[in-house]
């Protein structure tokens, strides 16, 4: 029952590499699922569907990615993309991913300074890139009201560290341990860290989607 | 390099199951191991693929012809009799499990509980018969087909709804007896049209599971009952019940069924043990952790422990989420393989006596 013509997935897997992360429907795509694997550097943006127009698609979400993250092309490879300082984050991949996927490609890429409203306090949260000895550091601040801001600061960099793979490298500094400067990405990332707990309930829900057990088959009292 | 395989896939299963020897261990899945990405490459998207049995048949039969499992499983839902029954179902998209709306139950006595005339050609019915038809003339003579028929106690939360079935069983122990031995023949009526169908082995779940019920409550409501089904069903069958299950395992092994499907609450080593030989166990690879979220090694790891346990066929605990990388589900036939190079005379090549 295999369409002779197709690679088989095994051979398919042995090219891409692992999967870093799993988007199981692009809402801008046709409702084709969207896998970023990993092999010696270089991310692949992939999906298994033979559906006409998916080729356009992963190289419109390559971009995204690239455009909303500071990182690299793979000249001549359309589908492809890597981290410039070498070493790969993982865990701030998976909201890249679901970024670059699930959000309308018509919305502009976001620039200037690198901010977010904080939920906690009536803040504004910012990280400013600077350079330290090892490489680049982003230095986490905040402007307005808040009962604590040296809190919040250090709450936020805790989220950065969680979900960014970032080391504390000061009071009030956080950087990639390869010293790399990836403004983008951590753009992307200061939402997610402003709000641990939010962030903890909403990849719950992720995980929990798609998952058959006594819980989502109604038999949990 | 992996041990050349003496046996085809079905006569592997088959004489697994019997606690035959075995050229190697088989890995099959009583459960589904489809996953968003099978649909994609088939074209066969989730509800689509439940309801159709042509779309049904070409995701099923990757489980084999990708992944690299001994069999093919096809009837992926928990809701397929109770939609041909009359319950409301939430079909949900690609990338989640239909369920029966329990909340609205059909049924509040056992008297009123009856196989509606069409019941075994309702369309969800007839797309699991009509993809066991496919599948046992595509890749039949190869690979085992597995179906399944859902046991009254599962069929009794579906259309009773759960709160009331457990109360049911609490304050009238008889009448939910009669509600489970009339529920019982819907279980009989689907499994023989599967079998008929080309089912070499049906799964059989029955959620009694650990975390709702006692052991004890097995004996009383279900042991029997099982034993029943056991002799009115002529293929092996899997019985499959999640959770914490070690508690009747004694009650289990006693029910008659060939095998038994375990989940990873359950120490291999331990559930072996207590199994003593009775019935076939068969799992335990965890889902929610090791597949969905960790790696091959983690992966390999795990089915390692399940084959030093000699757990007797090596599959995932239950379906696995639907967002599995598949290079964790191929990895399964792959470790079984290569620890059956390494250990060429094991308990699996030596057969358990039956």
């Amino acid at each position: 029952m295999r369409d002779s013509g197709r690679e088989p997935v095994a051979k398919t897997l042995e090219r891409l590499g692992g999967c870093l992360e799993l988007i199981p429907i692009d809402p801008y795509g046709e409702d084709i699922s969207v896998g970023f694997f990993e092999r010696d550097g270089l991310i692949t943006v992939w999906s298994f569907s033979l559906r006409p127009g998916t080729a356009e698609r992963l190289g419109q979400i390559r971009d995204r990615a690239v455009a909303l993250s500071d990182l690299e092309v793979v000249p001549d490879s359309p589908t492809q993309f890597r981290f410039p300082g070498g070493r790969i984050y993982r865990r701030p991949l998976k909201f890249l991913a679901r970024q670059a996927v699930e959000k309308s490609p018509h919305v502009p890429v976001p620039s200037g300074r690198i901010e977010v409203k904080d939920l906690k306090s009536d803040m504004i949260l910012f990280a400013s890139p600077q350079r330290t000895e090892g490489g680049w550091a982003y230095s986490i601040g905040g402007e307005g009201e808040a009962k604590r801001p040296a809190l919040r600061i250090r709450a936020t960099i805790a989220g950065l560290e969680r979900y960014g793979e970032m080391e504390r490298v000061g009071e009030t500094l956080a950087a990639f341990p390869c010293g790399s400067r990836y403004d983008g990405l951590v753009r992307v990332l200061l939402p997610y860290a402003r709000n641990v707990s939010g962030t903890e309930d909403m990849l719950e829900a992720f995980d929990a989607r798609g998952q058959m057990t006594t819980g989502t088959l109604g038999f949990s009292q | 390099m992996a041990t050349a395989a003496t046996m085809k896939p079905r006569e592997r299963v088959m004489a697994a199951l019997a606690g035959r020897p075995v050229d190697r261990p088989a890995v099959i899945n009583p459960g589904s191991v489809m996953t968003v990405e099978l649909m994609d490459l088939t074209g066969a998207p989730f509800p689509l693929a439940c309801r159709d049995p042509e779309l049904n048949a070409r995701l099923a039969a990757t489980g084999f012809t990708e992944l690299g499992f001994d069999c093919t499983y096809h009837h992926y839902t928990i809701v397929q009799e109770s939609s041909a029954l009359g319950c409301k179902i939430q079909w949900e998209g690609k990338d989640n499990w239909p369920t029966v709306v329990m909340s609205e139950p059909i049924w509040d006595h056992p008297d009123q509980i009856g196989i509606p005339p069409g019941f075994l050609e309702h369309p969800d019915t007839l797309c699991v018969t009509r993809a066991t038809e496919i599948l046992r003339r595509e890749v039949g003579g190869e690979a085992c087909i597995i179906g399944k028929t859902m046991g009254p106690w599962s069929l009794g939360y579906h259309t009773f709804g759960v709160q009331n079935f457990l109360l049911m069983s609490i304050d009238d122990p008889d009448l939910t007896l009669r509600a489970l031995h009339r529920l019982k023949e819907i279980s009989v009526m689907f499994g023989l049209a599967q079998i008929d169908a080309g089912a070499d082995v049906l799964m059989f779940p029955d959620h009694a599971t650990g975390d709702l019920v006692s052991g004890e409550y097995y004996r009383r409501f279900l042991m029997e009952l099982h034993q029943e089904m056991a002799e009115r069903l002529p293929v092996p069958l899997i019985l499959h019940i999640c959770g914490y299950t070690l508690d009747r395992m004694e009650y289990l092994a006693n029910s008659g069924m060939a095998c038994f499907h375990f989940d990873s609450k359950n120490d291999p080593h331990r559930a072996m043990e207590l199994a003593g030989g009775r019935i076939r166990l068969v799992g335990n690879v965890n889902n929610p952790v090791t597949l969905f979220a960790r790696g091959t090694e983690e992966v390999r790891a795990e089915v390692n422990a399940c084959l030093e346990a000699g757990v007797d066929l090596i599959a995932p605990e239950c379906a696995i989420p639907l967002q599995t990388p598949l290079e964790n589900v191929m990895e399964i036939p792959r470790a079984a393989q290569d620890w059956a190079e390494v250990n060429r005379d094991s308990v699996y090549t030596r057969g358990r006596g039956v």
